[in-house]
């Protein structure tokens, strides 16, 4: 099941945006399903994230800082910060801003990262007239993944199975890269082992050292 | 009782042949002898017609006593004096001028003469005048001021003649005008004004008594403004002065006078020369030199042609402030009382006003150009260059023209004015481009103007530390003087004659200090307000994000609230969720609006002893929401102390320190807390107080600690982009005046255990006087 997830620090603002657009995607017949998420201490979080909840549109709240949800206190980051750091890997995923002031102007410099600024007033206004834009958004992210992926299970299915083309390993990468997978840099299994095997050694001649330490 | 006609003859030839010539009779037998007359007879007129022509052709006592000044006019006077008296038992109107008068052959065969008016055949004066009236009825006018009218006139040739007039006389039905008596008189004196500062030898002097209605201090004011009329006050002409003497409004007992022409700011005067050049000059406050210039008709004003005839035009253009009296001995209230009376463009014929035109008091005349409807059109003020326009109060103006050279302005038989004909247009057309002269010249001058009144305002300051200062030197001298006389010893000094000049001093230093003292408080209040005012404009721009986040969230959730209920079926609980939301969020715009009212009330702005701790205390309680919502810890600690101030100035100063340090907090994740601290403290000797505020942000830079209390310097860069700026700036400058004010100090260091920034203010304590 895809989901759009609503990042904010503010739960009572997430919910009330939560419920317009399980309201508007209702009325448009959409099967997705809206979920919502406080702020991350670690950017880096949100790429999990994505991955294991299906999320295919991000709408994230500008002023993330406010808001402490944690003991640690609020984040450090802004969504506009937020937003450059996802786009280093996510060049091409749907994400949109939803804020109280759109003319913000550390927002409005990080235009060209987001689908689109949103006003929260005019989003509460009339729904109806943005819901559409995240569906259609989510619609083709998830067209262009389902494709790709499909290949790229196929092309995995072949090079397991023994087949050492070239050409096939060339497009395996490509994809790699166009899914924003982590790409091993390995031409094949054999390698992969001795590299493995390498790291084991490593480790315990380290365990070693340790325990001579110990012994001391 | 009708005779026939031979009994007539009889009785006539008795009369005449007795040698006592009985005029009256013999002029009654004579006229009832004409009615016999078989083959022709004549009108003959009812006495009373004589009264209904002079009632119904003036329109008030003002209008009938202006007629008989024009008279004076006519008669080539240089003075006349107008005297009212009807308060106190008195009652007369003095008319007397030093025209040349008239001979006992003119009183009879002119003055009694209804209709009659050497106008007519001589449209000339002898001083060159053209004569004002032509009906020849402003004499029978006179009845609408009193029943009784003594007329004294002295020429030459004949000496001193007069005649008396019971206007009361000819109010009687069925009599024939002719039937009722002219009393002549002989009086030996007669009260003429001066001439060239001689009593005149010539002149006429009317008396008016038993008046038929009494004068108001209006009427008088009136008569006084139509009187200045009739002097042609463009021309600067003083052959024509009136003296206005009442006892009804002592105000305008004086000559009649009006020199406001000196307070115009543009003087321009433009001259047609009745073929196709038109000449002007323009004059202005600002410029050193007039601009002359002669140009074509057709580069003036788009028509070729006028029909009117030479036409002189003068305009003065008036500002109704008080830059307008700067040099002049006017008081402003005069200039604008003489606008209020006499704004309007006049047209003069022969140099006398041709009503209604520019009169601000006729309705039909008193924006005859319509330039008041063009100004409502188009309201655009001086800044618009091009499309300004005057207004038609600013506006006193003049249009020359002659009865012999106009000839198509002529006066209207059905009304007052003139007949509204092509000529009558054209030069309407034509003021109204010499109108639109002065308006770019203005527009064009604007600047300037500007600039001279940035200069002017700054005269009353300057003015007033001269005054001072002068003043200030004057009771130097006195007591220097008084000094001197003491040391000097001298025996016949009683300290009792010190008493006065000593005094006089003390009063005068009392003055002067309460003067500046009044000043500078007013200055001080002043700026206690503007601080006050900026630091919650500061306070909103970086709170604002808060109170306009919870501003959406109240519309959000009340909107989702009836989304959800509509929906089928009903999200009851969620609906009930959201109205929980909405009331979190109009609590915290109430408790924003609330903080920014109680800000500048006016309670604050007065030194008294206030409560240190508790005004903090209550600042911080109004602020912690917005702190909270972003997660800072707002603490306070410290002991309650009073002290003689300002509470508004506490409160400024706080407020922008724990705006910084919101900012300065929000700017680190994490655990956020700023930290209010009040404390005695005494500073070389002298009582005070601090209070500090510290934050968790990243601290001052130590590049910026030199430049943070400049206006305008700010640190409130967000992230990467350091051109970027959040602050105004303004904040600690407004600390670190309020401050300087109350003779304390400001510093600010790293704070130990919050490591970021921390500002302390030290105040001196000053206790209330018991």
């Amino acid at each position: 099941m895809s989901r759009i997830a609503i990042i904010d620090d503010n739960t009572d603002q997430s919910s009330t945006v939560q419920n317009n657009i399980e309201i508007a995607l209702a009325e448009i017949g959409s099967d997705l399903e809206v979920i919502t998420s406080i702020p991350f201490d670690d950017p880096n979080e949100y790429f999990s994230f994505i991955e294991r909840n299906e999320i295919c549109v991000l709408i994230l709240d500008e002023m993330l800082n406010d808001q402490s949800n944690s003991a640690k206190g609020p984040v450090d980051y802004k969504g506009s910060d937020l937003v450059t750091a996802l786009r280093t890997k996510l060049p091409d995923f749907p994400i949109f801003a939803l804020t109280v002031i759109p003319t913000d102007s550390d927002l409005k410099e990080k235009y060209s990262q987001y689908e689109d600024i949103i006003s929260r007033k005019e989003f509460y206004d009339d729904a109806n007239k943005f819901v559409p834009k995240f569906w259609r958004a989510a619609k083709n992210y998830l067209k262009e993944n389902v494709d790709n992926f499909s290949e790229f299970n196929d092309l995995t299915k072949e090079i397991s199975g023994g087949n050492k083309d070239p050409e096939l390993l060339r497009k395996l990468q490509a994809l790699q890269i166009k899914l924003e997978l982590p790409y091993s840099g390995f031409e094949d299994r054999n390698t992969w082992l001795n590299e493995y095997e390498k790291q084991i050694s490593l480790l315990e001649e380290l365990n070693s050292i340790i325990k001579a330490k110990q012994k001391e | 009782m009708s005779h026939t006609e031979q009994q007539i003859i009889k009785k006539l030839q008795v009369l005449l042949e007795n040698g006592g010539t009985d005029y009256r009779a013999i002029l009654k037998l004579s006229s009832e002898l004409s009615k016999k007359d078989k083959n022709f007879q004549r009108f003959f007129i009812d006495a009373k017609t004589l009264i209904h022509l002079g009632r119904e052709s003036i329109k008030d006592h003002n209008t009938a006593l202006i007629e008989l000044v024009k008279n004076s006019y006519d008669a080539d006077a240089n003075n006349v004096d107008v005297e009212i008296k009807c308060s106190n038992k008195s009652d007369i109107i003095r008319i007397a001028d030093n025209g040349f008068g008239m001979t006992r052959d003119q009183l009879l065969n002119s003055w009694l003469r209804i209709g009659f008016s050497d106008k007519r055949h001589s449209k000339m004066s002898s001083l060159g005048r053209r004569k004002t009236g032509e009906k020849g009825i402003g004499r029978i006018s006179a009845d609408r001021l009193g029943a009784k009218l003594e007329l004294i006139s002295k020429t030459e040739t004949d000496g001193i003649v007069g005649l008396k007039v019971n206007w009361d006389d000819f109010d009687i039905e069925g009599k024939d005008v002719s039937e009722i008596d002219v009393e002549l008189t002989s009086p030996s004196d007669i009260n003429l004004p001066l001439l060239n500062n001689e009593i005149s030898k010539t002149g006429t002097e009317i008396r008016i008594t038993k008046l038929r209605q009494p004068w108001t201090t209006a009427n008088i004011e009136n008569l006084f403004n139509e009187l200045s009329i009739l002097q042609p006050p463009f021309d600067q002409v003083s052959d024509f002065s009136i003296n206005l003497i009442n006892d009804i409004a002592p105000d305008f007992s004086r000559p009649v006078s009006s020199k406001y022409f000196e307070a115009s700011e543009i003087d321009m005067t433009v001259v047609f020369d009745g073929t196709d050049e038109v000449y002007y000059s323009i004059k202005d406050r600002y410029s050193k030199d007039e601009i002359v210039e002669t140009i074509n008709l057709n580069q003036f004003y788009s028509k070729k042609q006028l029909n009117c005839g030479p036409l002189k035009v003068r305009l003065l253009f008036f500002l109704r402030d008080s830059s307008s009296i700067v040099g002049t001995d006017f008081k402003l209230s005069d200039l604008r009382e003489f606008l209020d009376n006499n704004f309007g463009v006049k047209i003069y014929r022969d140099n006398i006003a041709v009503k209604p035109y520019g009169f601000p008091k006729a309705q039909l005349g008193f924006d005859w150009l319509k330039i008041g409807e063009e100004k409502v059109r188009n309201p655009a003020g001086i800044g618009r260059g091009e499309e300004y326009t005057v207004s038609p109060n600013q506006l006193v103006g003049a249009i020359f023209i002659s009865r012999d050279n106009n000839e198509l302005l002529k006066d209207s038989a059905a009304r007052e004015g003139l007949v509204e004909n092509e000529g009558f247009e054209d030069m309407k057309e034509f003021v109204l481009a010499s109108k639109r002269l002065l308006e770019s010249h203005r527009a064009n001058i604007f600047p300037k103007i500007e600039k001279a009144r940035r200069e002017k305002q700054k005269i009353p300051a300057h003015r007033e530390a001269e005054m001072i200062k002068e003043q200030l030197g004057s009771v130097k001298d006195e007591l220097i003087s008084i000094k001197t006389e003491i040391e000097t010893g001298n025996q016949n000094v009683k300290p009792v004659s010190f008493l006065k000049p000593i005094s006089r001093s003390i009063g005068q230093v009392e003055s002067i200090s309460d003067n500046v003292e009044t000043t500078i408080t007013e200055l001080l209040k002043w700026q206690r307000v503007l601080n006050g005012l900026g630091t919650i404009g500061i306070a909103s721009a970086v709170f604002g994000h808060e109170t306009e986040g919870a501003i959406t969230q109240f519309q959000g959730s009340t909107s989702t609230a009836i989304k959800l209920i509509k929906v089928s079926p009903p999200k009851t609980d969620k609906a009930i969720e959201e109205l929980n939301k909405a009331l979190k969020s109009s609590r915290k715009v109430a408790a924003w609006g609330a903080y920014a009212l109680t800000r500048i009330q006016k309670e604050k702005r007065r030194a008294k002893n206030v409560q240190i701790f508790k005004t903090i205390e209550a600042v911080i309680k109004e602020l912690k929401p917005a702190f909270e919502a972003s997660s800072i810890n707002l603490s306070l600690k410290g002991e309650n102390l009073y002290s003689k101030t300002f509470q508004m100035d506490i409160e400024t100063i706080l407020v922008n320190l724990l705006t910084n340090a919101y900012t300065a907090a929000l700017l680190k994740g994490g655990e956020r807390k700023v930290a209010v601290k009040v404390e005695r403290e005494d500073k070389n000797g002298t009582s005070g107080y601090s209070f500090s505020v510290a934050d968790t942000g990243p601290g001052i830079a130590k590049e910026f600690e030199q430049r943070i209390f400049d206006p305008l310097f700010s640190t409130k860069k967000v992230g990467s982009n350091e051109s970027k700026s959040v602050g105004t700036g303004l904040g600690l400058t407004i600390v670190n005046s309020i401050v300087g004010e109350l003779e304390g100090n400001i510093s600010f260091s790293k704070d130990a255990e919050l490591k970021g920034a921390n500002f302390k203010i030290w105040l001196p304590k000053i206790s209330e006087k018991k």
